[in-house]
């Protein structure tokens, strides 16, 4: 064992993607045994169908907890978009109305950054009233579930293009997006989260930088509303909700602190496609369809637990000095 | 890099509430100086880096680059101006890698990529410090001094005009500090411009060309070193040209009660690489102060009697029967701890005073006898009455101010007299008036028969309260001064001279 090979196995293990990425090939390999075709094109198209709206909201999630933050209004902006493009595409066409939703999304992120920057809310409030104000909105203009979108799109969204399905396609868009966004801020990002006194002192703008984070989130969380809406296919001021927490999950299983400044996307896509994995093992156990979110809820729960007590042995938690032997 | 400019503050005031700490503080700072503050604990030394950096906006006074007067309203735009802080307390970032904090310091406001720039020129920094890192650790896996060297590093590879060192070397051990040193005067000779905050007489008289003195928060000196002389600047330090200060009646420290009963005896007790072994005996009705410069090994000893760290070596007994504290529980049972820091360490925000008064009592969080508490509510509004505090005992404990908190908090160790009292800073932003009745308070405590250890940053504090002080340097009691030496040229000279007994 050289102590190269030793150094490299430290510096896998210290990066923050490592646990979602060990936990995704377990759940993958546990749902090949039970599903058969599970590694088929076909199979690994539709997860992906099933599982983008979750990783961009998983990514949104991922910026804001990165800078030392929370965002709980992204289920809110899921639904909001959701209605507002079944209604408004009528009348714009739907990619005019899937630009406005996302811009909208933009918009509640700004009021979110404004609130918890500049008002010093702390940031658990000022993102759920957010929640709740666009989760109003939704029901005000849809109070009943209903609508549709063309078929065109829904049909868009299941084709392959350069033999890749498109949901996958739109990831990959999605994460040259992030990079090409962030890389100049990606430090500054950290280093928020991180330490926001000793970021300022480096002369980081931490207001400026959380607003923006914020709208970032904002934006993605308005995308995901939109894969959103072109899978579900229908109008639903209520359909968001269901994707608060599993956006937290995923996160924290894929190894991002929730105290912030330690973390990074890669994980948390893991993250989204192993829950998404698990609720499908779920459902080919056989689980009657009312145990399955209990079923996901309480593995969710065991994960971040897990994911927690991995990171408590982490080196640095373990350097709080104890018994005299520092 | 710029052009190296004289940077002037002038007759800078700062205050915090009710506490003020800068006066009328000015210092001049031509390019290329190596130049040194100085000044005692809570003299404002580190309230003139925080002007000068941009961290804080004075009240008053101004700040002018080469004549023109300027606003440092950020960190950032102190940098612009070729302005670098090494701060005492570290401005790193511990969940990034080394070269990640390099690269975030060099890039300043203006973000990019700057990985091969800030690689470059941390391996340069630390070559010449014989520094190995590793460039991709992770900040917060780095032991102490480490992270030190990496905080000057780091404030080096920005390239600045001036380097402000705030007590930088202090973790380091003597090696690391003279490559330190050999590498700021090579620097300083190519134009470097260093402003350093240092409590080593030593340090400042091999290598400031200049030296301001800051008293009270008011600069009361400036000079070039070769205009002065060691025994000169302590005596500007201490003030001896000054009014003797009569906010401190020496009345209470005549002497200490000699035949009275032990209250705790401390053996051996260590905690490295922070407290050497330390032997203390304290009588009962005596007060013990704990002076020194700050971040001397005070805290970290009480803190080990309290046994809140726990100690690696030795030996603490309490009482005339000598109980031996090894473990928590004990230690809670028979040794008071108050923290000057109330926020983090004193207080439950949110409860009501007599809550927070009798926190141990009614065990906040867990159930409560409804008899007990009515019991305690009346007895709580005797207490407060002694211990002069105006306030509701269901009023929440935040809405008081700091001093009346605390006094709220000692009033209570006065109706049971414990055995041991350790006090942690304890009047740490506390107005002169309610700093006044919280030393009544304590010698009230002392008079009853408690034995009480005081850490405090504030000298006058230690001398107007303490029978004996024992002054720390690096981890090690250094001196013991009691009597006649309890006076500020005492303390001051024995804080400034490990080496010389006194």
């Amino acid at each position: 064992m050289s102590t190269a090979y030793r150094a490299e196995v430290r510096r896998v293990m210290r990066y923050p993607g490592t646990i979602g990425i060990v936990l995704l090939i377990i759940v993958a390999a546990v749902n090949a045994v039970l599903q058969p075709g599970f590694f088929a094109m076909s199979s690994v198209s539709s997860l992906f169908d099933v599982a983008l709206p979750l990783i961009l909201v998983a990514l949104a999630q991922t910026l804001v907890i990165l800078t030392g933050g929370i965002d709980l209004s992204v289920g809110g902006v899921l639904s909001l978009v959701d209605v507002f493009i079944v209604i408004a595409q009528g009348h714009l066409g739907f990619l005019a109305a899937a630009v406005i939703a996302v811009a909208l999304g933009g918009l509640i992120g700004l009021m979110n950054g404004l609130t918890v920057a500049y008002l010093r809310v702390q940031p658990l409030v000022a993102t759920l009233a957010m929640s709740f104000v666009a989760t109003g909105v939704a029901l005000l203009l849809l109070p009943e579930p209903g609508g549709s979108i063309a078929g065109s799109i829904a049909s868009m969204y299941s084709t392959n293009y350069l033999g890749l399905p498109f949901p996958v396609l739109a990831l990959v868009g999605v994460i040259v997006l992030w990079w090409a966004a962030t890389v100049r801020y990606r430090r500054w990002i950290y280093a928020l989260g991180g330490s926001e006194t000793n970021a300022l002192r480096n002369g980081v703008p931490v207001q400026r930088m959380r607003v923006w984070a914020y709208v970032g989130a904002g934006v993605l969380s308005g995308l995901a509303g939109v894969a959103l809406t072109i899978e579900v296919a229908s109008g639903d001021a209520s359909v968001g909700a269901s994707y608060l927490l599993p956006s937290i999950a995923a996160v924290v299983l894929g190894g991002t602190r929730l105290t912030g400044g330690h973390g990074g996307i890669v994980g948390s896509i893991a993250g989204a496609l192993v829950l998404t994995i698990i609720s499908n093992i779920v459902f080919f156990a056989g689980i009657p369809s009312y145990f399955q979110t209990i079923v996901s809820s309480v593995i969710v729960l065991a994960g971040i637990a897990s994911a927690s007590a991995l990171i408590g042995f982490d080196r640095e938690r373990a350097r709080v000095p104890r018994r005299g032997t520092s | 890099m710029g052009a190296r400019g004289i940077i002037q503050l002038k007759g800078i005031a700062k205050s915090y509430g009710a506490v003020t700490a800068l006066r009328d503080a000015s210092l001049t700072l031509e390019g290329g100086e190596f130049h040194a503050l100085l000044g005692m604990n809570g003299s404002g030394k580190s309230t003139v880096i925080k002007v000068l950096s941009g961290v804080i906006r004075p009240d008053a006074g101004e700040i002018r680059c080469d004549g023109q007067a300027v606003a440092f309203a950020s960190p950032a735009d102190a940098r612009r101006r070729g302005i670098v802080v090494a701060y005492q307390d570290l401005s790193l970032i511990p969940t990034l890698s080394v070269l990640e904090n390099v690269v975030l310091a060099i890039q300043g406001s203006r973000p990019g990529s700057r990985l091969d720039l800030a690689r470059e020129r941390t391996l340069a920094l630390c070559r010449e410090l014989g520094l190995t890192l590793d460039l991709e650790a992770s900040v917060g896996a780095l032991p102490t001094p480490a992270r030190y060297q990496l905080e000057i590093v780091k404030a080096l590879a920005q390239e600045p005009d001036l380097l402000v060192l705030d007590e930088s070397t202090a973790a380091l051990d003597r090696n690391q500090v003279e490559a330190v040193f050999a590498l700021l005067r090579r620097l300083n000779a190519g134009g470097l411009g260093v402003l350093f905050v240092s409590h080593r007489m030593d340090e400042v008289m091999r290598l400031a060309t200049r030296v301001t003195v800051i008293r009270d928060g008011t600069t009361v000196a400036s000079v070039a070193l070769a205009e002065t002389t060691r025994e000169r600047l302590v005596a500007t330090l201490v003030g001896e040209d000054a009014q003797p200060r009569p906010a401190s009646p020496v009345t209470a420290s005549g002497p200490g009660p000699t035949d009275a009963d032990l209250a705790v005896e401390v053996r051996e007790l260590s905690r490295p690489p922070r407290l050497a072994p330390a032997t203390v005996r304290v009588r009962q009705g005596e007060i013990v102060g704990l002076g020194g410069l700050q971040g001397q090994g005070q805290r970290e000893f009480l803190r080990a009697v309290a046994w809140l760290d726990p100690p690696a070596t030795g030996q603490v007994r309490v009482g005339p029967r000598g109980i031996p504290i090894a473990g928590e529980r004990r230690a809670r049972a028979h040794v008071w701890y108050v923290s000057g820091d109330r926020g983090r360490e004193g207080v439950f925000p949110g409860r009501a005073v007599w809550e927070n008064v009798y926190a141990q009592e009614i065990g906040i969080g867990g159930p409560t006898r409804r008899i007990a508490e009515r019991d305690l509510r009346r007895r709580v509004i005797e207490l407060l009455r002694r211990v002069r505090v105006v306030a509701q005992p269901t009023q929440p404990i935040e809405t008081l101010s700091g001093g009346t908190q605390q006094k709220a908090l000692l009033g209570r160790l006065l109706t049971r007299t414990p055995e041991l009292v350790l006090l942690d800073d304890p009047t740490l932003g506390v107005d002169v008036h309610s700093r006044r009745e919280i030393h009544d308070i304590l010698r009230e405590l002392a008079s009853a028969g408690s034995g009480v250890l005081l850490f405090s940053t504030d000298d006058d504090e230690l001398l107007s309260l303490c029978h004996r002080i024992l002054v720390f340097f690096e981890g090690s009691i250094i001196h013991e001064l009691q009597g006649e030496q309890l006076t500020r040229e005492h303390l001051v000279r024995a804080t400034l001279s490990p080496q010389e007994a006194s």
